[in-house]
């Protein structure tokens, strides 16, 4: 079942510039999708549209199959989380604090056991339970992606957007987080996901769709989209292919002397 | 049994035990300076008489009731007005100060900076320059009126495509309140002497002369904006995230916003009103509380109303006792201490928390 569908979806800056050109996208549930491609070639700015902050200048985004338009908000917040760049956070608040905000949507149904339930799973499931009484700004830039994304989790909504999860974080943590995106589309949800790291979205990913100067050029398998050609096109750099040990694509960029 | 419970939930709502303990400290603190505050002053009064006026006002006559009409009146017409005007304003002014730090996200934003102090300056030096034989009440209304227009106007102002950027608020605030200067200084040029005298007087603000009618008025905005804003609280907890993610938690951020700001202008222009200009209420109140209780709104503004309503209450009894036989300006006073209070907080926050922003 298709979660979002964007129509022909086009977006111009206030500026003028067009940001997102003409881009036709489905995401459906219990399935993965990679959004890649180089800096500035509008893959936050599509991500913008999907979950609703910006609205498109032409074309048209359905959630559930109802126009994007149409939700209202509180509405649109138990069926959709979404992981903005941004972690800011204007006071002192804690850890399992701002774990809890994403509960907010769900206040008037939701019980205090429920919640409780669920902040306690996401701060698990993100690592960093052991931080729970530290306070939000003091934390370093990867703990607070973590947090950020353990709040989206407790948030516990059928479409999950994230943008960027794994940038600021270590290899074992990136691998933690895209093994969290990969089990929420096992259990049904429908994941979205931005990231930079091509083996990484290759090896976790159902499908990937990359991005080049606003135009969507590739969208299909990782086995279909990773290939030596795309990226050379795409991103301007020489690059190997090559099947990595358990199966997905490794990709190396030349470096030979010759 | 239900009273156990009741408390427990009122517990939780406000967010833990320690929460409790400063909130009946506060409370305890605000009853204790009030009617102290009462006592003080050139009338004579003792605290026994204060307590015994009061328990005689509400029917229940004790020794402690004072012997002659006289002192009982004089304690019901003039300090007893003034002493609630006094808790009442550094209410209203800690609960606009708090509002406007979580509208804002940012914990150095108060009122003041939005142009409400000015614009409802510009509008009791209008009255008052114009020689329009309007009384008190006229004054205020016309500081009212100037304060939340001028609020009103930066909101709009600063309003780009649907939404308020932060620092274009700001900025806007500063170029109206520039010009609300230059109107200000353009009134107190072309006024006469007495004329003169009254619209610097009314801008270092006074509690003297505070009446019921007045205490009325400013309580029933007070306490309106009270509600209105424990009401919003989840939600300024939840704007501390940036707008972009409140939104995504289904807050309508523009509605919140715009809402908060009338009540903001309402609360602060009706204190700035009767009272006068009063600064840094807004900004130190809610910045120590949060200290002592961590940011969440909902305890923070009950306690900022509390904490308020203290600060302002000792203000006064300041006002009227440093000085035998002089009436201090309550905002001199409160700018003179708050100011340098102000950098101490900052520069403790920056060594221990990394700083607000």
């Amino acid at each position: 079942m298709t979660a979002l569908e964007a129509r022909s979806v086009s977006y111009a800056a206030p500026g003028g510039a067009i940001l997102v050109d003409d881009v036709t996208l489905t995401a459906p549930y219990g399935h993965l999708l990679a959004l890649l491609g180089p800096n500035g070639a509008g893959k936050s700015t599509l991500l913008g549209l999907l979950s609703g902050d910006l609205t498109p200048s032409r074309g048209s985004i359905d959630l559930d199959g109802r126009p994007l338009r149409a939700w209202r908000a509180p509405d649109l917040a138990r069926r959709r989380a979404v992981l903005t760049q941004a972690n800011a956070m204007a006071f002192s608040f804690r850890v399992h604090e701002v774990v809890k905000m994403g509960r907010h949507p769900w206040a008037a149904t939701s019980t205090d056991e429920d919640d409780a339930r669920h902040v306690d799973a996401a701060l698990a499931a993100m690592d960093v339970a052991h931080l729970r009484d530290r306070v939000f700004p003091s934390l370093s830039g990867g703990e607070k992606a973590r947090v950020s994304l353990a709040r989206v989790l407790a948030q516990d909504t059928p479409v999950v957007m994230l943008d960027e999860p794994t940038a600021a974080l270590d290899l074992r943590h990136q691998e933690d987080v895209m093994t969290t995106a990969r089990a929420l589309a096992d259990a049904g949800r429908a994941v979205v996901v931005v990231v930079h790291d091509l083996a990484l979205a290759a090896a976790h990913a159902d499908s990937i769709a990359v991005m080049s100067r606003a135009r969507l050029v590739a969208h299909g398998s990782p086995a279909e989209v990773v290939t030596p050609e795309l990226v050379e096109d795409v991103y301007g750099i020489a690059v190997h292919v090559v099947e990595g040990p358990e199966g997905a694509p490794l990709v190396v960029p030349k470096r030979g002397r010759d | 049994m239900t009273s156990v419970r009741a408390t427990g939930r009122l517990r939780a709502w406000l967010g833990g035990t320690p929460h409790w303990v400063t909130f009946l400290v506060l409370a305890v603190a605000l009853v204790a300076s009030a009617l102290v505050s009462a006592a003080v002053g050139q009338l004579g009064v003792t605290l026994t008489d204060v307590v015994g006026t009061l328990l005689a006002g509400a029917g229940i006559d004790t020794a402690w009731a004072p012997a002659d009409d006289i002192t009982a009146q004089a304690l019901w017409q003039i300090r007893f007005p003034r002493v609630a005007m006094s808790i009442l304003v550094g209410t209203a002014l800690a609960l606009g100060g708090a509002a406007m730090q979580a509208v804002f996200g940012n914990p150095l934003a108060e009122p003041g900076v939005v142009g409400v102090s000015s614009g409802a300056a510009l509008g009791a030096a209008t009255v008052i320059v114009t020689g329009a034989t309007v009384g008190v009440l006229g004054t205020a209304a016309a500081a009212f009126v100037g304060g939340v227009l001028t609020t009103i106007l930066v909101y709009v102002m600063a309003r780009a495509n649907g939404r308020t950027e932060v620092v274009t608020l700001l900025l806007t605030g500063i170029a109206v309140q520039a010009f609300a200067g230059a109107g200000l200084a353009f009134a107190v040029f072309s006024s006469n002497t007495s004329a003169r005298e009254q619209i610097v007087f009314w801008q270092l603000g006074s509690l003297n002369g505070a009446r019921w009618t007045e205490v009325a008025l400013v309580a029933v905005l007070t306490l309106a904006g009270l509600a209105a804003l424990l009401g919003w609280a989840r939600q300024f907890d939840l704007l501390a995230l940036g707008e972009r993610t409140a939104g995504h938690l289904g807050v309508r951020v523009e509605r919140l916003r715009a809402l908060s700001i009338v009540v903001i202008a309402v609360l602060t222009a009706g204190a700035v009103a009767f009272a006068g200009i009063i600064a840094f209420v807004g900004l130190v109140v809610p910045h120590l509380m949060r200290l002592l209780l961590g940011p969440s709104h909902r305890g923070l503004l009950v306690a900022s109303a509390l904490g308020g309503g203290v600060l302002l209450c000792v203000a006064d009894i300041a006002a009227r006792t440093l000085v035998t036989g002089a009436d201090l300006p309550i905002g001199m006073l409160t700018s003179l201490i708050g100011g340098p209070f102000f950098f101490y907080l900052l520069r403790r926050a920056r060594s221990s928390q990394g700083g607000w922003a």
